[in-house]
């Protein structure tokens, strides 16, 4: 049996069908080419002819000609159609006429880099030039880096390497930055969030030092499918970017198929496991002689897939070797070894985490099936994009897990075929974050008195710093003047670097199973509560506070807990505020003091409450950038008039938007928190409050202000179709938590809401 | 709510430094007082004061050449010599670090001329930088301690700022640490400046010298509030510092001088133990003499034997000395260290090893030898010689 057979006989099979949300084919598309733009180096032509392509694809002669123009652009198309040519051809070509000239790569990771090096690489020997490429990052040697610093043509590295390692020593590297032409961004969607602020700086920086030097490198971009990579692009550009989104490659007709394993628990929520079902999936594809990846979520469940597909090797007829893992973890050689059996066929299927997500070359298999949501609609794609020839048939299948987002995702599938449904956000002003890369910026260049960073006047926070004795303003400069050495305290990954570690005693030497920031570890790992991690049950013994750590122990009971957090919200500014169909939407700053007090345990099934204890753990202050909704003054009584609750209605709310707003805005569900006040002290009205959960916020607030509309919309569609009755984990949460009338309330309140009722 | 108050609610900074004290300009008449003009260069006015030392002048520095991996010219004539020294606001490297004092001293006929360049404010660096580069390019050879990988870096980063681009380049370096290191690095207890001017006879330094984590306070306070009193204390530091780098210079041409050729091995004179261990390891990098080298290398580990044996000598000096000896088939040196070595450090691998060779191949004592390599559980070696001995 072929795979198009094989999708023939899912087609008649009932039980299948019967948990496929969605059965998507998009149609084969033919190739769009162009001829080599003219301004292109005959040299490079010639090779690239040597090397069998003839012509260019149109979003490849585009972005040539952009760059010959000096515009800046970023490059928006899927995984697998010759983005990395964008980039490389001008570049080499730029170096091919100019042997000074030097062009700055930047990838999120160290894996990504050394791969593209390779690419390069390998076009550079066809090429014949002395055209060096090296990849700057924490395992180069000493005694390689001065090398790199004065003879790298193309120099390829990674934001935090930039950040620490590169800026602040630019004396070290007056070659590449007196003669930098070029800085190129790939995967510029993973640059959003408390991330992609941070990366916006240390690009201004980055723009800053070259314009010292005399530089003005153009920026190019690459990025997955958004729905604002001009926006996006632009923050991290620091100026207008075209968009270059018409892609030109072929593509086979492909399949995208959703599933969602069938409910084994209606209350909680619960489905059959996703690996398992994976794993049933998978044996069938492997039997139908299709090559394929699979997706897994955690490292854990790689090695389970692994495990389970290896064994079944009987019944899908394939050998053990041609089946594996691949994750963080395994060695370099292992990894090339996995791509290269790939790309020759030797390997069969691939279990992975999202490590091969990203452009890593392993060839263009058959089917990718994924063992959970990827988290965004950007990230989905690029895994699927792993499967599809640009003439074969192809098939990418999403296996939900029970999450709340996995479930959104899988019951609203016109939200994710809608073209590019969500936008990243970034925030390069947020005060906590500009004023990190300030002062990084002052360590690396005096700042002239009037001078701007990042287009934004900023005289007023370096007079401020030189008040607190950080700078120094002499007659018309400010100096650092801290003995410190500022990059080193500022992480770019992270804007409150502190989180709890978990510790299962039970292991052998206490095996750390995960992490926690401190907010959610107060909720959910103060002592005594029952934490549910990767579908077990396990007992906090004890919380050490002080030091950031939860003692577990793995039990079985029949109840959780759940603590309730009093939280004190004060709005500090009230920046923008809009009538919204359904009472006014506003925007600003809040702070917030809360504290953990009691927490009920709660019996699984019946949902009694069967006991209560007390909780000492200290008050946590967060000041942030707030999105809310304010309800008219007679929400109360419109919903009484039908026996619902205001209350329940704005828990059940809360509980949604928390899960729903962060799918539209490319954000994980800890990086929004919801509160709901039947009387907001500030607006006097029931209001519901979304905000940043880092502190001064990065964007997210401001995003659901201005995508409210469609967020609300998504989130009533969602409602609508959860079939739980009265309330689960997947939509407004379980009726004891957000009461019996929850998920009647918050539906009334979203209709009364969306823009058609 | 405005920026600064925002300001405040996020960045929670450290005590300001400044205690609320309003910004005062350093003080002319304060300066004045320590010595310090004003004076006009080319690239702008520079503050610096000027001292003459009576410290005789080095003779040649060829003998450093034993010494050194970076060739120095050795023709170097006295007057060719700058010494250099730096202080600055902080330790950390980078770009942000700035040299607010930088000493500079030569030999004239007089004795040592000594100028210190002090930096009233960051704007005024440019033309410090600039009036410094004109004094450097008098110079064929600066010397400092320490400077190859600090001082020296720094200056050339700060001139990058300045556009001063190549700053010192035309000066050959001759970092004073690692010959310390390599002359007395064994027997000193650390390798700091005040520790080896000591030893080079240089006794002048303050007991009330200025520790080094107040320096870049100093500074500081002397430029926003115009405060001298810890200023004139880096001051003098600094120009100890300079005194002491003349004294080490000297010792350690000196000190060299026992490497020249003809290499005759250790004076009649007594030379601690860990000293002569550190002879003998630079002649045996001597690649010009090879033979010569290795005997002269031997006779400084033996003039060093008997008190390193008293005195609880390392492993490492069994190692060094084992080496030396066996060039020069010194085998019953050899024999007698090997022994003493596991006696006071216990069995080793590397000692049976070495025991067992030796009298397998050199002292042809295959008893003593099959007992070295049971210890070392060489099978191999111990069934040959145990087939020996039923021979």
């Amino acid at each position: 049996m072929n795979l198009a057979q094989l999708l023939d006989r899912l087609r008649a099979d009932a039980t299948f069908l019967d948990n496929v949300t969605r059965w998507e084919v998009l149609p084969p598309r033919e190739a769009r080419t162009a001829d080599f733009p003219d301004s292109l180096h005959p040299r490079l032509v010639s090779t690239l002819r040597e090397r069998g392509i003839s012509e260019l694809y149109t979003h490849q002669a585009e972005a040539v000609r952009a760059a010959a123009a000096g515009e800046p652009f970023v490059v928006v198309t899927p995984t697998a159609s010759g983005k990395t040519m964008c980039y490389n051809l001008p570049v080499l070509d730029t170096i091919l006429r100019d042997p000074q000239a030097r062009a700055l790569y930047l990838f999120p990771t160290k894996a990504l880099s050394q791969d593209q090096m390779h690419e390069v690489h390998g076009v550079i020997t066809d090429l014949g030039a002395d055209i060096k490429t090296y990849t700057f990052d924490g395992d180069t040697p000493e005694t390689a880096r001065r090398a790199i610093r004065s003879s790298g043509h193309i120099v390829i590295t990674n934001p935090d390497m930039l950040h620490q390692g590169v800026l602040p020593h630019h004396t070290l590297w007056v070659k590449l930055f007196e003669n930098l032409r070029y800085v190129v961004v790939d995967e510029v969607h993973h640059y959003r969030g408390v991330f992609g602020s941070h990366v916006a700086n240390v690009l201004r920086r980055l723009r800053r030092i070259a314009r010292f030097y005399g530089a003005d490198p153009l920026f190019i971009g690459c990025s997955a499918t958004i729905a604002n990579p001009g926006e996006l692009a632009a923050q991290l550009a620091g100026g207008p970017v075209r968009v270059i989104d018409d892609n030109g490659a072929p593509q086979g007709e492909k399949h995208v198929i959703f599933y969602n394993p069938p409910v084994v628990n209606r209350e909680l929520g619960i489905r059959r496991s996703a690996v398992k079902e994976t794993r049933a999936l998978a044996e069938r594809f492997l039997a139908a002689d299709a090559q394929m990846i699979v997706f897994a979520r955690s490292r854990t469940r790689v090695e389970l897939l692994l495990t389970y597909l290896a064994r079944a090797g009987r019944r899908t007829g394939i050998r053990s070797g041609e089946v594996r893992g691949y994750r963080g973890g395994y060695l370099p050689t292992e990894r090339r070894a996995i791509e290269q059996g790939l790309r020759d066929g030797t390997v069969r299927a691939v279990v992975s985490t999202n490590a091969l997500e990203l452009g890593i070359d392993i060839g263009r298999l058959d089917v990718c099936v994924m063992c959970g949501y990827a988290g965004t609609v950007a990230s989905t794609w690029q895994q699927a994009g792993r499967a599809g020839r640009s003439r074969n048939l192809s098939v990418a299948v999403l296996v939900a897990t029970s999450s709340p987002l996995d479930q959104y995702v899988v019951a609203n599938p016109e939200w994710f075929f809608a073209r590019a449904p969500e936008s990243a956000a970034v925030d390069p002003d947020n005060l906590v974050i500009l004023v990190s890369h300030l002062k990084c910026a002052a360590f690396e260049l005096p700042f002239d008195a009037g001078e701007q960073f990042g287009g934004r006047d900023v005289g007023e926070i370096l007079d401020y710093l030189a008040e607190q004795g950080v700078l120094h303003r002499d007659a018309s400069r400010y100096h650092w003047m801290a003995e410190t050495y500022p990059a080193e305290d500022v992480s770019l990954r992270s804007a409150a670097p502190e989180n709890v570690v978990i510790i299962d005693t039970d292991q052998p030497r206490g095996l750390v199973i995960g992490e926690m920031d401190l907010f959610g570890a107060q909720e959910m790992l103060h002592d005594e509560a029952v934490y549910i991690h990767g579908g077990r049950q396990y007992h906090v013994d004890k919380l050490d506070w002080e030091r950031r750590k939860a003692y577990v122990k793995p039990v079985q009971v029949d109840y959780y807990t759940d603590a309730q957090r009093k939280t004190e919200l004060r709005t500090l500014t009230d920046d923008e505020s809009l009538d919204a169909p359904y009472g006014r939407k506003g925007l600003g700053e809040i702070g917030l003091v809360s504290k953990v007090t009691v927490y009920k345990k709660i019996k699984l099934g019946t949902h009694e409450n069967v006991g209560a204890g007390r909780v000492h753990l200290p008050e946590m202050e967060l000041h942030t950038t707030s999105f809310w909704w304010e309800l008219p003054a007679d929400a109360h009584a419109w919903l009484a008039a039908s026996r619902l609750d205001l209350g329940d209605a704005l828990k059940g709310l809360a509980h949604l938007l928390g899960r729903v707003a962060p799918a539209f805005i490319m954000a994980d569900p800890s990086d929004i928190h919801a509160l709901p006040m039947v009387k907001s002290p500030f607006t006097d009205r029931p209001t519901l409050y979304l905000y940043d959960a880092y502190p001064g916020g990065v964007g997210y607030a401001r995003r659901i202000f201005l995508q409210l509309d469609e967020i609300t919309a998504g989130a009533l569609r969602h409602l609508e179709r959860c079939t739980c009755g009265h309330g689960c984990p997947a939509c407004v949460g379980v009726p004891a938590d957000a009461g019996a009338t929850a998920r009647e309330g918050a539906r009334r309140l979203l209709a009364a809401a969306s823009p058609a009722g | 709510m405005d920026l600064r108050s925002r300001l405040a609610r996020f960045e929670p900074l450290n005590k300001p430094r400044d205690d609320g004290r309003a910004p005062t300009p350093p003080d002319e008449a304060a300066l004045a007082a320590m010595g310090f003009v004003t004076v006009a260069s080319a690239a702008g006015p520079v503050c610096l004061r000027s001292a003459l030392v009576r410290i005789a002048s080095p003779r040649s520095l060829a003998p450093l050449t034993r010494v050194l991996t970076a060739p120095v010219p050795a023709d170097v004539p006295a007057d060719g010599i700058l010494l250099l020294d730096t202080e600055t606001t902080g330790l950390a490297g980078g770009t942000g670090t700035l040299a607010f004092l930088v000493g500079t001293a030569w030999w004239d006929g007089d004795g040592l001329r000594v100028r210190q360049y002090l930096l009233t404010s960051p704007s005024a660096e440019d033309a410090l930088l600039g009036s410094l580069a004109e004094l450097a390019a008098r110079f064929a050879v600066v010397v400092t301690y320490n400077g190859q990988t600090f001082d020296l870096p720094l200056l050339r980063t700060r001139g990058i700022l300045c556009r001063r681009r190549g700053m010192l380049d035309g000066l050959a370096g001759l970092d004073l640490l690692p010959v310390a290191r390599r002359l007395w690095g064994r027997r000193l207890p650390d390798c700091r400046q005040a520790t080896v001017e000591n030893e080079a006879g240089c006794t002048h330094r303050g007991a009330d010298d200025i520790p080094g984590h107040l320096i870049p306070a100093a500074w500081w306070n002397f430029v926003r509030h115009g405060e001298t009193g810890t200023l004139r204390e880096v001051c003098e530091h600094n120009l100890w510092d300079l005194q002491g780098m003349a004294a080490i210079l000297d010792a350690a041409i000196v000190r060299s001088r026992l490497l020249d050729a003809p290499l005759s091995g250790p004076p009649s004179g007594p030379l601690p133990w860990q000293d002569a261990w550190s002879l003998a390891r630079l002649c045996e990098r001597r690649a010009d003499a090879p033979l010569e080298a290795r005997s002269a290398a031997a006779a400084w580990i033996v003039a060093a034997l008997p008190d390193a044996a008293r005195q609880e000598a390392p492993p490492r000096f069994y190692a060094d000395a084992v080496r030396i000896l066996k060039r020069v088939r010194d085998w019953e040196r050899v024999g007698t260290l090997l022994a003493e070595c596991a006696q006071r450090h216990g069995p080793s691998p590397w000692a049976h090893l070495e025991a067992a060779i030796l009298y397998e191949h050199r002292l042809r004592d295959p008893r003593r030898a099959l007992a070295h390599a049971q210890e070392l559980g060489d099978e191999h070696r111990a069934a040959r010689l145990r087939a020996r001995l039923v021979d």
